[in-house]
């Protein structure tokens, strides 16, 4: 029997067997060393040397300084002045909502959180001023997803570690695609609220603006901090995210003092938890893929996958519809480690540009993550606005059209994603 | 379910040391990567820091797990999972829990019998601060023993439910 069938399958099984994917990924991996004997005494320093990679510390530094700074209560004040700014325009907070959730997905590295943090202030804010909740719900979730594309994003620093891709050249990489995402979501929810008559509000006054600016001034520097300390080449990327931690530290105890020295334990716990749910993942990912690759499962595979058109562009599409069933199953991490290596043959077969693609791959795993049965951002609003899964599930799908749209400007134009890496100095194709 | 950290008894820690470990842990990780930013700018490298903020992020990626098992925090596809019947349902239950404390059991086992020994024997050494490289690599059983004690102790109500329970 093909030793890849029983991997991918037995994964499949488990997986749908409602298995944590963690436990499910490492347990057929090991099963599978074992039954192939493949060499079981790989397993645990695989496991240890999974984690214990320098890049990846910029992962629970990035998911500390979202906590933080969601902590700070940056994202009251940000929409605040949002909402000042936009004025009168239909749907105004559900533009607030888009706009201040792509800007926090330049502080925060990950779209659940985004969502999360973001939802607790748009959600109630939105559905008091008689917005629909299942729309609010699907509108929050589907711009929190923008988080993983707009830099930093833990996918596109699990992308770099496993391509070996520059990170702060992928992070250059989404800035555009990143705001693609927001406007192409800001287009359907105008349209929406056109028609649902869901008005803005008033224009601000000067002083109004002034203020409001005065006060959200240190949440809107965070991503100044971060993004500027990297492309000025100050920091690397894991120097920028502990520095982010420490302006998110000062700002809270310091200067809104929202953030008390009780608070701390939490956040700390917090940003452990989070971070180690990631990097299990990344440990049994890991180990799978590992397996996948002594097996010689992930020649086999991407050959066949090479087999099935010779067109880049058929395979381009084949590949994409690929990745997005796959986003609506499985976490970002997980499906990076397992079928990148899968598809990094193609790449190279085609002449694909690594960077362009990792960004392609993000924003598809960001559509997947709003996208049911799994869609991570989808459970949370849901529940922040207090509303069915199913009714969310059909309010999501004009975001999902719009961003598959956002999505094809992207692939048909890669200069995109390409460009700014060039511009910085720190990518060339 | 977190009771904070002002009920300091031993009673409290027992059911919290993994937290307690994760929150020192992490506060020092902060506090030393950022010093290891400042210093760098002072012309002053603390590099090999590095080594040890890699090795306390293998430790909390198992201990972090464990509580993550705890709160019930670990990714996972249910949508057809809670769709099925009661006694399924307790089964697909042990069925995790049967394979995440196999798992975890199979690579610390793997750990202790292999890959610390010979760690031990060749006495190898970690790259930069020349320290035996197993006490990092403690992580693995110490830290995979406590993900499968709190996932047991997290599954085990919920396999004790009878039928009645559901609802």
């Amino acid at each position: 029997m093909e030793p890849g069938l029983v991997l991918f399958g037995l994964f499949l099984v488990l997986l749908f067997l409602g298995v944590p994917i963690a436990v499910a990924l490492g347990s057929v991996a090991c099963f599978v060393i074992w039954l192939f004997d493949q060499g079981v005494l790989a397993i645990s320093p695989t496991f240890y040397a999974n984690i214990a990679k320098f890049p990846l510390l910029a992962i629970p530094f990035f998911i500390m300084a979202g906590l933080i700074l969601e902590r700070c209560g940056i994202s009251r004040r940000l929409v605040n002045l949002a909402s000042l700014l936009v004025g009168p325009v239909p749907g105004g907070l559900a533009i607030v909502a888009v706009l201040v959730c792509v800007f926090f997905g330049g502080v925060s590295g990950s779209g659940p959180a985004d969502a999360a943090a973001m939802g607790a202030v748009l959600i109630p804010a939105m559905t008091a001023r008689g917005y629909d909740r299942a729309f609010t719900a699907g509108l929050v979730a589907s711009a929190g997803s923008t988080a993983i594309i707009v830099p930093p994003s833990i996918a596109l620093i699990i992308y770099g570690v496993i391509t070996e891709v520059s990170v702060p050249a992928l992070f250059a990489g989404g800035i555009f695609p990143g705001l693609i995402a927001g406007l192409s979501l800001i287009i359907p929810a105008i349209i929406i609220s056109k028609r649902r008559g869901y008005g803005g509000e008033r224009w601000g006054t000067g002083p109004e603006i002034w203020r409001a600016f005065k006060d959200a001034v240190w949440g809107l520097m965070a991503p100044v901090v971060i993004l500027g300390g990297l492309y000025g080449g100050l920091f690397t990327p894991t120097e920028a995210a502990i520095v982010a931690v420490v302006y998110g530290l000062i700002v809270g105890m310091a200067i809104y003092g929202t953030v008390g020295w009780g608070d701390l334990y939490k956040l700390m716990l917090d940003s452990a938890v989070a971070s180690a749910v990631v990097m299990l993942i990344v440990a049994f990912a890991g180990l799978f893929a590992w397996t996948a690759d002594s097996l010689g499962s992930i020649d086999r595979l991407a050959n066949f996958f090479m087999g099935l058109s010779d067109n880049t562009l058929v395979m381009l599409l084949l590949v994409n519809l690929f990745l997005l069933m796959a986003g609506m199953l499985l976490d970002a991490c997980s499906i990076l480690y397992v079928f990148l290596p899968i598809l990094m043959p193609l790449m190279a077969h085609f002449g694909w540009d690594p960077l362009w693609f990792g960004v392609v791959m993000c924003f598809n795993l960001a559509i997947g993550q709003f996208t049911p049965p799994v869609a991570v951002n989808l459970y949370i609003t849901t529940s922040l606005a207090g509303t069915s899964l199913e009714r969310v599930s059909l309010a999501v799908i004009p975001f999902f059209l719009a961003m598959a749209a956002g999505l094809g400007v992207i692939i048909f134009w890669p200069e995109l994603a390409i460009a700014p890496a060039k511009w910085f100095g720190l990518y060339q194709p | 379910m977190n009771q904070g950290p002002d009920k300091k008894d031993w009673r409290w820690l027992v059911h919290n040391l993994e937290e307690v470990v994760c929150v020192g842990l992490m506060g020092f990780m902060a506090l030393l990567g950022f010093a290891n930013v400042v210093t760098r700018y002072l012309g002053y490298s603390l590099a090999y820091t590095e080594e040890i903020l890699v090795a306390m992020m293998v430790w909390i990626t198992l201990l972090g797990a464990a509580v993550g098992f705890k709160r019930g925090a670990h990714l996972g596809l249910t949508f057809i999972r809670e769709r099925l019947p009661f006694k399924a349902q307790r089964a697909l239950e042990g069925l995790s829990l049967l394979l995440t404390a196999g798992t975890m059991g199979v690579v610390i086992y793997l750990c202790l019998a292999y890959h610390i020994t010979d760690e031990i024997a060749m006495d190898t050494r970690s790259q930069a601060l020349d320290i035996p490289q197993f006490w990092y690599t403690l992580a693995i059983p110490l830290g995979g023993l406590s993900v499968i004690i709190r996932a047991t102790q997290a599954a085990l109500p919920r396999l004790r439910l009878s039928s009645q329970g559901e609802s």
